[in-house]
């Protein structure tokens, strides 16, 4: 996380004041954060471009599948299955990030050390290979057109959200320099009788989703106050480009303290149907780009406004819920 | 006017109030609800549930005195209105109101359209029990018939407060894992469920031919809501303090907890009819539970002819 952070220092200070208005973005865009110019040579949280080895001009992650406990303020304990990003491969909170252009032939290495097959995949884009317990499989695809994409696992189907699998997935535009911040924010809620009976061989009962738990990027409050990844620092002024995944089974309402945001897109798709509004409806499964226009300094929350994105097993205060931590420029 | 634009202000006395039992579909509830002056209940100083709604103008500055009249601490968040930390009624990062005593939240109210309050400690519990009520910013001048300036002027306004009730959590004075996963049994629509909805003048859609309607519906329940006119066509004009870039016409919406929807409706003929709002499981997206209000949409009596 240090290396994190100390990225992101040198990444705000070389952040611009782009002002730039949600109604010119839409005319000049054609997904996602190309108008706001939003390129490979930064990414999320300050990170290099290339979250990741190149080797012979391909980019290459490297994962593994893992088999981890959390234990939550209230004291419970709950399995979850991860991708986790190993070598020199980049994390955004405790959930893979892969970051690179559009079109780029990139590689992803994924070690699978769960005691079920895997298989990697792309929502609304493509699929991986089968990677069978104890083996390792390589996954090369192209970078999908620019905008926020979630990476999941396709075997596990509709579970793979609960049980942890995620990480995230930037493609950004071919050309264009880097001119805004932006965030990545991958929302998971987990049932935890679903996690276990994943966990004892068994197949969960698929007719009842009951979320209990909501994690943020992987980690829950108040770690979320702490990761460079997930605490929203901005300077007065700035505009922030915050990417939203909710990789879940229910929709998630999420709200901001202090502000109205811009939604940009949908699904990587101009969204033009709503004002700026200050508490939004994410879908399941899916990515929405929101413009945060910094007028007030402050610390604001920003959490869904359900009832587990704010708790841990019913305990307030925790789940996904982090903060717009806004500073004099 | 449905109970509306009789108390616009910029200034008002609340109270946190935890004291007493209600009933509902036959079901003890405890009271903790916000009030607002002498009204010593909630909702359009006739029921404790859902807390008072307050009316404010756009640009004014604004002062909310809320006394803490409870034995356990309380915030008001003043969700949607965009107010600087200090007024954002978040323990951690603006403050909480102690027993017994008072915080005077200040601040300029914000673009004409509805928006939402509630308290913000402990919130699961505190905002299901019922402390959140809704906000009306008035146009600048505090008209009454405008949704804000260049929008639409209406004959007839509604508020529908929208919220559920698990009386499976009566128990739970503080969240835990007894709170840990929401399964309502009460649904309410202004704080009244079922037969008691369907007459509540504060709620049911009373409308001259030919007349516009404007109905603020802000949702407090912790599922989604679809809401429908029993199948007459409505513009969604605006949401969260906003209008709409274009107004959208539908005759069915769905709005998850926290959003405000601001809709238009009428009619050039009589109807006469059910509008029912259905809360929605999370994750089958299968009817929990409904509740209606009628909807009137009548012809103006002929007049007589005065006998001389």
């Amino acid at each position: 996380m240090e290396e994190s952070k100390s990225a992101q220092t040198d990444f705000m200070s070389k952040s611009s004041k782009n002002n730039l208005s949600r109604r010119k973005f839409i005319t000049t865009a054609t997904a996602g954060a190309a108008a706001l110019g939003v390129a490979g040579s930064q990414s999320v949280s300050g990170q290099p471009k290339s979250a990741g080895a190149i080797q012979r001009g391909r980019v290459r992650w490297r994962f593994q599948a893992q088999r981890m406990e959390d234990t939550f303020l209230d004291g419970s304990t709950v399995p979850f299955f991860r991708y986790v990003a190993v070598g020199t491969s980049r994390s955004n909170g405790r959930v893979p990030l892969m970051q690179d252009r559009e079109n780029r032939n990139v590689s992803v290495s994924i070690e699978n050390l769960v005691d079920f097959p895997i298989q990697p995949t792309i929502l609304n884009y493509d699929t991986g290979p089968v990677i069978m317990p104890q083996e390792t499989g390589v996954w090369d695809f192209i970078m999908p057109p620019e905008g926020t994409w979630i990476f999941t696992e396709a075997l596990l189907g509709k579970f793979a959200s609960s049980a942890g699998f995620g990480a995230a997935l930037i493609s950004n535009p071919a050309a264009g320099a880097t001119n805004i911040r932006d965030y990545y924010l991958m929302y998971q809620d987990a049932d935890d009788r679903w996690n276990d009976a994943i966990d004892n061989g068994n197949v969960p009962d698929e007719s009842v989703f009951e979320p209990n738990y909501h994690t943020l990027n992987g980690i829950t409050y108040p770690m979320t106050l702490m990761d460079s990844s997930t605490r929203l620092s901005c300077n007065l002024g700035e505009q922030v480009l915050i990417r939203l995944a909710n990789l879940s089974n229910i929709r998630q309402i999420l709200h901001f303290h202090g502000y109205h945001v811009d939604i940009l897109t949908r699904d990587n798709k101009p969204e033009t149907t709503f004002p700026e509004k200050d508490t939004i409806s994410l879908e399941v499964n899916s990515t929405t780009e929101v413009l945060l226009n910094v007028t007030q300094t402050g610390e604001y929350p920003v959490h869904p406004h359900s009832l587990t994105g704010t708790t841990d097993n019913g305990l307030y205060q925790g789940g996904s819920v982090t903060m717009i931590d806004a500073q004099d420029a | 006017m449905a109970g509306l634009g009789k108390n616009v202000q910029t200034s008002f006395d609340m109270r946190a109030r935890m004291n007493g039992f209600t009933t509902i579909d036959g079901n003890p509830v405890q009271l903790w609800f916000f009030d607002v002056g002498s009204s010593n209940s909630g909702f359009m100083g006739d029921r404790f549930l859902p807390s008072a709604h307050i009316e404010i103008i756009e640009g004014e500055l604004t002062s909310l005195a809320v006394q803490n009249a409870s034995n356990m601490d309380h915030t008001i968040h003043l969700h949607g209105l965009d107010v600087d930390q200090a007024n954002d009624g978040v323990a951690t990062t603006s403050m909480a109101i102690e027993p017994f005593q008072t915080f005077t939240y200040q601040f300029i109210a914000p673009c004409a359209g509805t928006y939402h309050y509630h308290c913000h400690i402990d919130t699961v519990v505190h905002y299901h029990r019922g402390m959140a009520g809704a906000i009306i910013v008035r146009p600048p001048g505090g008209e009454t018939d405008l949704a804000w300036v260049g929008g639409p002027r209406f004959d007839e306004e509604v508020l529908w407060h929208l919220s559920t009730y698990d009386t499976s959590w009566e128990s739970a004075q503080t969240s835990s894992s007894v709170t840990a996963r929401h399964r309502p049994d009460i649904f309410m629509l202004n704080g009244r469920t079922a037969a008691d909805a369907l007459t509540c003048p504060f709620t049911r859609l009373r409308l001259r031919v030919g007349k516009v309607g404007y109905l603020r519906v802000v949702n407090q329940a912790y599922q989604f809501a679809r809401f429908s006119l029993g199948g007459l066509p409505f513009q969604v004009v605006a949401t969260d303090g906003r209008p709409m870039p274009e107004p959208i016409t539908t005759d069915t919406w769905e709005m998850g907890t926290g959003e405000r929807y601001d809709i238009l409706f009428g009619s050039s003929t009589p109807v006469s009819q059910l509008a029912t709002i259905e809360y929605l499981d999370d994750y089958s997206r299968k009817v929990l539970g409904t509740v209606s209000t009628r909807l009137d949409i009548f012809a103006p009596l002929a007049r007589r002819p005065r006998n001389r």
